[in-house]
């Protein structure tokens, strides 16, 4: 772990100045004004805003951040950048985690920075009331406001997977291109399959990621089928302990792969 | 009274006692109980037709048209050789209705021009005898072998059957006697008005239609059938009062709401029903539709109206479903609470699912949910399900309706009071049920571990579960030219 502290600064300075993650943050943001602009919410319709787009948000997040995390260690390798790093006294899982700490940090900030915007576009443009029914009040707002609380957070940690989960595959790249590829086949393929079949198993980080967005989405029109589930202590568990252990796997996996490259310096 | 016929009584009691305690609760043996009729079938009805309390089977089979009656044989026996009647000409219909004492369902055949009845059970000869003279109308595309058109029940309160039957211009009511004659004349019920629809022909004619929309019977208070209909603008039923039927009345007055856009896919059922357990049925309104897009979404909503005696403008409780209605609302007591419950199943049926399944073969999803009753004051239900199961099916078994829902919950196999859970698994070969038994813990109810597995080899055309006496549940297995119960050994 020598060098950590100094390789993540250096990581999260190499994020401020590329013109990649830029353009990612740029592109899941304007997924979501996209999504605004385009959706048919209206008066107290506000959750149904939010949900639409962090269903945007996250679709984008899970497939831009997967590139981020393919052209790290690959894209380092690629340029030469990783001999030099190699060079300074620092410990080869270092090199892992710092790269997974700086992209995961990033993916937080897109994702919080999203959520800002919606919200504040939920509440300026329709406001949030009473799902209705004809005149029955379906879900009251003051419970559709607790439901929005959690579900918009719970995303967040299976968000994290799938550009760890990129890195993971770059640790043995030399080549970029190949493991964008890669990375894309096994972090957008379950998501597409997700969306086409709606048939994706909930532990899949995927389907954890996108089913508090549908499930707030399905709130807000009325639908309460899943109500009582999503409002258990154990959905809230779930939600955080299956990614964790997806997250610890795919460190771990990293830094073993990692450990055994060979890298002539 | 000799002592060895009490003896002989008390130790029948005995026995049976100890047959029912056996079978409550346990886990059961199941057996098949068979009937080929080594030719195609068109229509089966189980009804006791000789009033052993056990229900028997009555076919209607084509060329040369006529009916056939299995009576039920004692014990695990199966069903005995065929009555065979020949149906008379001129028959459209018939009724099963215990009109002729003693006990039993006999056939009361329905004709243009009158009434007319057939005992059911082993005694009669099989002609039938004018019962009630009578002009009566039926639906242009009612053919075929005269099968089952209604039960006899106990419209006027009396406590014996009447039928219910289609008169020329309305309904009509004909009582049941006690000497197995009708109670006077039949009396034409009020009933939905009737529609005259005019079109323009292709050659400046008009071209007009008079319909004549028909009332159900329908379970207005607990024991009580009453006529009733759906109109634009509500539920009407017809009450009864102490000397006979007050005028229609609109016990549930809805909004007729506007056609727009793909409204057309709207369909509307409503089922009156108990839910609050006070004898009084309540409305369970069911609305399937299509709602707005270029890729239009399914959506189911259930709207839940008590009756307090007067009209209800706002239901107690709205759910709604994402997809489409597949089976159900079916609303009984499954966990043994007394308080009603809700079984139904959807499937999504939108675009993405209907195309995938026709394009690439997936199999659809149809999702089960239970919901228990929770016997408050206001929402007899909880806002989403107790438990939910889930089925994959291919395209063919989803296509076909009778084989579709291979999931029931409907009857209680062990007497337990708590229903249990039939699975069907058909093949082109066998068809293997296997029974779940229900449980409850701490008020939720859950199914257990415990299940009883039949296989029968054959081909199976549908599938259901049917009761066929008092705690008798038996799962139906039809084929092309007979029937298969599957059933607890007794």
């Amino acid at each position: 772990m020598s060098g950590f502290w100094s390789l993540l600064r250096l990581d999260l300075a190499l994020l401020r100045r590329r013109r990649l993650p830029r353009w990612i943050a740029g592109g899941a943001l304007g997924s979501v004004v996209l999504s605004i602009a385009f959706s048919s919410a209206g008066d107290g319709e506000g959750a149904r805003l939010v949900a639409s787009a962090l269903r945007f948000l996250v679709a984008v997040i899970i497939g831009l951040t997967t590139v981020l995390g393919a052209v790290s260690i690959s894209g380092d390798a690629a340029s030469g950048a990783l001999r030099g790093v190699m060079l300074r006294p620092v410990g080869r899982p270092a090199v892992v985690l710092a790269h997974a700490t700086a992209t995961s940090l990033f993916v937080m900030a897109i994702y919080v920075t999203g959520l800002i915007i919606a919200l504040v576009a939920g509440s300026t443009l329709c406001g949030y009331g009473d799902v209705l029914y004809e005149e029955y009040v379906v879900i009251g707002a003051d419970e559709m406001a607790g439901f929005m609380f959690r579900l918009v957070l719970l995303p967040l940690p299976a968000l994290l997977i799938p550009p760890l989960l990129a890195l993971c595959i770059s640790t043995r790249m030399d080549d970029g291109a190949t493991a964008v590829v890669l990375a894309l086949v096994a972090t957008v393929g379950p998501l597409l399959f997700g969306f086409v079949s709606g048939d994706v198993p909930e532990w899949v980080f995927t389907e954890r990621a996108m089913h508090p967005a549908t499930v707030l989405g399905k709130l807000a029109q009325g639908y309460q089928l899943d109500a009582d589930r999503v409002d258990s202590v154990e959905y809230i568990a779930a939600c955080v302990w299956q990614p964790a252990l997806w997250l610890i796997s795919f460190a771990g996996l990293g830094i073993l792969l990692f450990h055994r490259r060979e890298i002539h310096t | 009274m000799s002592g060895h016929g009490i003896r002989e009584r008390l130790l029948v009691l005995l026995v049976a006692a100890l047959g029912t305690s056996a079978i409550r609760g346990q886990t059961l043996e199941l057996i098949a109980l068979e009937t080929d009729l080594k030719l195609p079938y068109q229509d089966l009805t189980e009804a006791d037709m000789d009033g052993d309390g056990r229900k028997d089977l009555f076919f209607a089979l084509a060329d040369p048209p006529r009916w056939e009656i299995r009576l039920r044989l004692p014990g695990n026996a199966g069903f005995g050789p065929p009555r065979v009647i020949p149906v008379p000409a001129g028959v459209a219909a018939i009724a099963l209705a215990r009109v002729v004492p003693p006990a039993g369902y006999d056939i009361v055949t329905l004709a243009a021009d009158g009434l007319a009845v057939i005992p059911g059970g082993a005694g009669g000869n099989g002609k039938p005898r004018p019962w009630c003279r009578v002009d009566l109308l039926f639906p242009p595309g009612h053919r075929g072998v005269p099968h089952h058109w209604t039960w006899g029940d106990d419209i006027d309160g009396d406590g014996r059957q009447d039928v219910f039957v289609p008169g020329l211009e309305g309904d009509l009511l004909v009582r049941g006697g006690a000497d197995g004659k009708p109670a006077g004349p039949p009396e034409r019920m009020p009933g939905p008005p009737t529609r005259v629809v005019r079109r323009r022909t292709g050659r400046g004619l008009v071209e007009v239609r008079r319909m004549r929309p028909r009332s159900e019977l329908a379970r207005l208070y607990s024991g009580a059938s009453v006529p009733a209909w759906l109109g634009r603008d509500g539920l009407y039923a017809v009450p009864r009062t102490p000397t006979g039927f007050a005028a229609p009345m609109n016990l549930f007055p809805l909004k007729a709401r506007a056609q727009a856009g793909l409204g057309i896919l709207r369909r509307t059922d409503v089922d009156l029903t108990d839910l609050n357990g006070d004898k009084v049925c309540d409305l369970v309104l069911t609305r399937t539709e299509a709602k707005g897009g270029t890729f239009p979404d399914r959506r189911t909503d259930l709207l839940f109206f008590k009756n307090t005696g007067q009209p209800a403008r706002a239901p107690a409780q709205v759910l709604l479903l994402p997809g489409v209605l597949s089976s159900g609302p079916d609303v009984g007591d499954v966990n043994g609470d007394g308080i009603a419950d809700l079984f139904l199943s959807v499937f999504a049926g939108d675009v993405k699912s209907e195309a995938l399944r026709r394009m690439f073969g997936f199999r659809v999803t149809l999702d089960y949910h239970l919901y228990l009753g929770t016997g408050g004051a206001r929402a007899p239900f909880p806002r989403s399900p107790t438990l939910s199961l889930s089925d994959k099916v291919d395209n063919r078994t989803f296509e076909t309706w009778s084989l579709r829902h291979r999931r029931v919950l409907s009857h209680d196999w062990n007497g337990d009071g708590i229903l249990d859970l039939v699975d069907f698994k058909a093949d082109a070969k066998t068809c293997t049920v296997t029974v779940t038994y229900g449980k409850t813990e701490a008020g939720r109810y859950e199914l257990g571990d415990a299940t009883t597995e039949f296989t029968w080899t054959g081909k199976v055309t549908g599938y259901g579960v049917v009761s066929m006496g008092e705690g008798a549940a038996a799962a139906r297995l039809k084929t092309a030219t007979g029937v298969v119960y599957v059933t607890a050994k007794r």
